[in-house]
């Protein structure tokens, strides 16, 4: 699903990776500064609507994506109103011996919202760019060395047979007589003794890829070749300079 | 010789101790066990919602000490100044590409966290990495992961007392989960042998050597 | 000057006492092809890493001895430079590949030689369709199947084009539709003769005609044969397999016949040359199988027999009319079959048939959406999982997933200590399974140090503590050498005197033709196949349609009773421990 939407053939797919991170950052230091709802919710629907037109990625998958960190984003809103720092003055109404003020909701809707900014501008992030080509142009603009670009991507692919064997290690050790437990130290227990056997196979799967790579030559030096170049155009200087000035107009304005 | 300590110099890599450069091997290595954690967060994930339903944000804070374990363990298997910084860092990379829907936040702790982690690995000049340490590193990871979403999700706007309880739960979890369980976790794995190659294998190898086991 | 040259080379390994490999020398020429031999553990990769100096570059090791390529050591050439001359193509395909797609995965070994965009760009499309991955171009490496995975892998080399490939027991992680791709593009490889090969492998008689030379290591890692195939194969066949070296069995069966009189003009490597046998005057066709002094040999009839005396006791395993679906996805239409004590029935099936879906609703890990399991007489649903998994076991293919404790012992009495038994009551019986599974002197060893094979045993040990009388295995010799499948297979056959009835899901037929007394084939969600092996293999055309080869010593079997022409003998001619 995310793989598909990541290859699409869209303007926002074509952006230079470390452009799009960028911009992100520049969206999360300026939501700091940000204490009203309004706000973000404009940004949420900016990055939903951005998806849509130049991603091509439809709203109800964003929504999709979306929806379950929205949970999260929600306990803000009652945390910041039952437990502010400050009750406000504009009573809503009491519950039991609280007072529940409009000042403390706004807060917690504020916050909320800002959370779900954070998510949905990683969205567009990260469902407009494919892994190989975010390590690539973290390698070749950002000069992050090779040996840690193509380390991550190797263990990276890792994860699904990772996810695989933890399914059957969980029933391997369902058969020994192990059930799932509960509590924290139950929990902590069970993890662990995942842990161990995950932890084993994956070190001996890093060893043997990193034994393959260095086979086939690899090694970090700057005069590398790459086969695929990771563009820097103009449509990504118009992107980050439009991009920026939207920021530094929400921060005048807020 | 910084740029390639692996250009044939067979004195140089026999028996003797390699240059604490950060190369290959351990990237990879630092990779792939903070995608086994991962993996295993999903598991914990489900738990602590459950625990968040029934207690509140305090409870997030005791469960919060499993995001430092990966650095730590990696610190502790590895024992080459940077590795808590950057196997953070490696964490979240990996995470973003994974596709983690907070990625940007994400990123962010990883860099704060990893920076708390790597500053008790400092203080001891990399030369001590015994269970206090490791907790002390724990601690100060979980302690640079409240001070950022203190900020990035306003908590300055709490209630002092929530939000103490919340900072006391998190140093109690990274001292205990991070430092205790990363030493414990790790210390199974040393026996299992995969580690042989990396300092704490060698230290498990020796001290063993001396009960005269195999 | 040679290309390659090793001269007395030892590696040893920091912490252990003995090298791995000691005093191993010779020297290899530009087009031969080489199959190098040896059991588990005989450092054959540590052999091969040392080639190209990664050993002891970046794994590290105490070396004695040098590499010369091209009269250069290893070690000052360093291993990007020696990366261009000898390439490796290794045995996991899901950890040989740094990138997610095709295209990219053969393009990283270019940009490590560091050549133009254009030339990468040539060299991806020749090297993939040298294989014929070219439509494969733009997936991900993800999605391909272990075979394809591994003709990737030597693609990356031949576009690379180093003169030396090295090749690394390339089939042993594979089903054999996988292995059969996988050797089918070697086989071509090695008949261009473009290259010099290095052959690590264990699927030999594929081999063996393409092959110049072989070397041959013993246990301790000293090379104790340089020299052509057929001597080695014609005399010392013997000396191999009680080494727990694998041999092709062309030459294993031919010597076996030869002692009974039988005449090659050539002694046979291949099935071409085997035919050109002549059987002995005074050859006489109710002759059973022979046995040698390391092989007993057995014919299917003799099981068969042996099973008949027991009679029919009712089944310990009935499985009715089981269907299985993931959502809308049919993974299991209609599975009816029953398993009786004391046999060992064989579970058959290309990958994605359901084998691992269908073992797993036997072991109520899944329920199926229709049909019902009966284990001794009681539906799966009346069984606790308690009381469930202390009268069956379930051996997973990798032993390390079923692994909790920390030391041999421990993992045995890990069950015994949960229930709160009184120690007295099943210590004797952990020390009992010790003793039987050979494992006592490894009783305080951690479980994941132990070898491939002491690693099987004990996981079979901890699913028959309690005397389980049913046992599942997931490919249980799957990657393991010739001594571990036999010991593995001889513990099975044990268990299955004793009564217990044992279901192997295999892909390896010739195992299921030497032990089973059964096979049960699953294909697209149905038993279509339910008998004896012999009778499963007769029928060619099933056979073709699922697409499996049928096992060399039933070929030869066949072969020995056509050329008699007589009534017929059919000795399953099969080497068994």
């Amino acid at each position: 699903m995310l793989e598909s939407l990541q290859r699409h053939d869209g303007w926002l797919q074509e952006r230079n990776p470390v452009v799009k991170l960028l911009v992100l950052f520049g969206v999360i230091a300026v939501m700091l500064f940000v204490n009203d709802p309004w706000t973000p919710l404009f940004m949420v629907g900016l990055a939903g609507l951005l998806l849509r037109l130049l991603g091509a990625v439809p709203f109800k998958t964003f929504l999709m994506y979306l929806a379950p960190f929205s949970l999260f984003a929600l306990s803000f809103l009652w945390i910041h109103t039952f437990f502010p720092g400050e009750r406000g003055e504009t009573v809503l109404f009491t519950l039991g011996p609280m007072t529940i003020a409009r000042e403390n909701v706004m807060t917690g809707l504020a916050f909320g919202m800002r959370a779900m900014v954070f998510a949905s501008w990683s969205l567009l992030f990260i469902m407009t760019t494919e892994p190989s080509k975010l390590m690539l142009s973290l390698i070749q603009h950002l000069r992050l060395p090779a040996r840690y670009g193509y380390g991550i991507m190797a263990a990276y692919r890792f994860l699904p047979i990772l996810q695989e064997e933890l399914r059957t290690i969980r029933a391997a050790h369902r058969i020994r007589g192990l059930g799932e437990s509960g509590g924290i130290r139950g929990k902590w227990n069970e993890i662990k003794r995942y842990a161990i056997p995950l932890l084993a196979g994956a070190i001996r799967k890093a060893d043997r890829v990193a034994i393959a790579m260095e086979s086939k030559g690899f090694d970090d030096s700057r005069d590398r070749v790459f086969y695929r170049e990771i563009r820097f155009t103009v449509h990504d200087v118009l992107y980050g300079l439009l991009m920026f000035a939207l920021l530094a107009a929400v921060l005048y304005f807020k | 010789m910084a740029n390639n300590p692996m250009s044939g110099h067979p004195k140089h890599s026999r028996g003797q101790q390699r240059a604490p450069r950060i190369g290959l091997y351990d990237i990879v290595v630092m990779a792939a066990i903070s995608i086994v954690f991962g993996v295993l967060y999903l598991l914990w994930i489900f738990f602590g919602q459950f625990v968040q339903a029934m207690l509140g944000p305090v409870a997030w804070g005791i469960l919060a000490g499993m995001w430092v374990l990966a650095p730590i363990i990696c610190a502790y298997i590895i024992r080459k100044p940077g590795i808590a910084l950057i196997a953070e860092l490696i964490a979240a990379g990996t995470e973003v590409l994974a596709g983690s829907v907070n990625a940007g936040v994400v990123m962010l702790l990883g860099l704060t966290q990893g920076l708390g982690a790597e500053l008790a690995f400092a203080l001891f000049r990399y030369r001590n990495y015994r269970l206090p340490v490791l907790m002390l590193a724990g601690i100060l990871g979980m302690f640079a992961n409240f001070i950022t979403i203190y900020f990035v999700y306003g908590y300055d706007h709490l209630s002092t007392l929530i939000v103490t309880f919340q900072l006391v739960a998190m140093l109690i979890s990274g001292a205990v989960m991070g430092g205790w369980g990363g030493k414990a976790i790790a210390d199974a794995l040393g026996r299992t042998g995969v580690l042989n190659r990396f300092a704490l294998g060698k230290e498990l190898r020796e001290e063993s050597g001396n009960h005269g086991l195999s | 000057m040679a290309f390659l040259e090793v001269r007395d080379l030892s590696v040893r390994y920091p912490g252990q006492s003995e090298p791995v490999i000691s005093g191993v020398s010779f020297s290899v020429e530009i087009g031969e092809n080489i199959l190098l031999l040896g059991p588990s553990g005989s450092g054959k990769s540590t052999l091969i890493l040392a080639l190209n100096g990664i050993i002891p570059q970046s794994v590290e090791a105490e070396i004695e001895g040098e590499v010369l390529l091209n009269g250069q050591n290893v070690l000052d050439k360093g291993v990007r430079e020696t990366s261009r001359e000898i390439g490796i193509l290794f045995q996991d395909p899901d950890t040989q590949f740094c990138m997610l797609t095709v295209e990219d995965e053969v393009a990283f070994g270019l940009e490590n030689l560091r050549l133009g965009r254009e030339e990468m760009a040539k060299r991806i499309e020749s090297g993939l369709a040298a294989v014929g991955l070219l439509p494969y171009l733009e997936r991900n490496i993800s999605e391909l199947s272990g075979g394809l995975k591994q003709k990737l892998g030597l693609a990356c080399l031949l576009a690379m084009d180093q003169p030396l490939l090295i090749l690394d027991e390339p089939t042993a992680n594979l089903d054999p539709k996988g292995a059969r791709e996988v050797l089918d593009a070697l086989d071509a490889l090695a008949r261009s003769r473009n290259k010099t090969l290095l052959f690590v492998e264990h699927q030999l008689d594929r081999i063996v005609p393409l092959i110049d030379r072989v070397l041959v290591l013993n246990r301790k890692g000293s090379l104790v044969y340089d020299g052509p195939p057929r001597p080695l194969f014609a005399d010392r066949s013997e000396e191999l397999v009680k080494e727990g070296i694998w041999v092709p069995r062309i030459p294993l069966v031919a010597r076996q016949w030869a002692e009974k009189g039988w005449r090659w003009p050539v002694f046979p490597l291949t099935l071409e040359e085997w035919e050109n046998g002549q059987p002995p005057s005074a050859y006489s066709p109710s002759e059973r199988a022979i046995t040698s002094s390391e092989h007993t040999m057995r014919s299917v009839e003799d099981a068969m027999e042996a099973n008949n005396e027991n009679g029919a006791p009712d089944p310990i395993l009935e499985v009715r009319e089981v269907a299985f679906a993931y959502g809308n996805q049919s993974v299991l239409k209609e599975v009816s079959f029953n398993v009786y004590p004391g046999e060992i029935v064989a579970l058959l099936g290309v990958n994605g048939a359901g084998k691992s879906t269908l073992a797993q609703i036997l072991m109520k890990l899944l329920v199926p959406t229709k049909g019902t399991v009966m284990f001794a007489g009681k539906p799966l649903e009346a069984w606790s999982a308690r009381q469930l998994y202390r009268s069956a076991g379930f051996v997973f293919q990798n032993p390390e997933h079923q692994f909790v404790a920390d030391t041999v012992e421990k993992e045995l009495s890990y069950g015994f200590e949960k229930s709160g038994m009184a120690r007295d009551k099943w210590w004797p019986r952990v020390q009992e399974q010790m003793e039987r599974f050979g494992l006592t002197p490894y009783r305080h060893h951690n479980p994941y140090q132990l070898s491939q094979g002491q690693k099987r045993r004990l996981s079979v040990a901890t699913m028959m503590v309690h005397d389980q009388q049913l046992l599942i295995l997931d490919e249980p010799t799957f990657g393991q050498d010739l001594s571990n499948t036999e010991s593995i297979m001889h513990m099975l056959s044990r268990l299955s005197g004793e009564g217990k009835a044992i279901l192997l899901i295999t892909h390896d037929l010739e195992l299921v033709y030497a032990y089973a007394k059964r096979a049960l084939v699953l294909d697209d969600g149905k038993i279509v196949f339910d008998g004896a092996p012999a009778t499963l293999f007769a029928d060619e055309e099933k056979l073709d349609r699922l697409g499996m080869e049928k096992p060399l010593t039933c070929v030869l079997a066949e072969r020995v009773k056509a050329m008699k022409g007589g009534r017929t003998d059919r000795a399953g001619i099969v080497a068994t421990p």
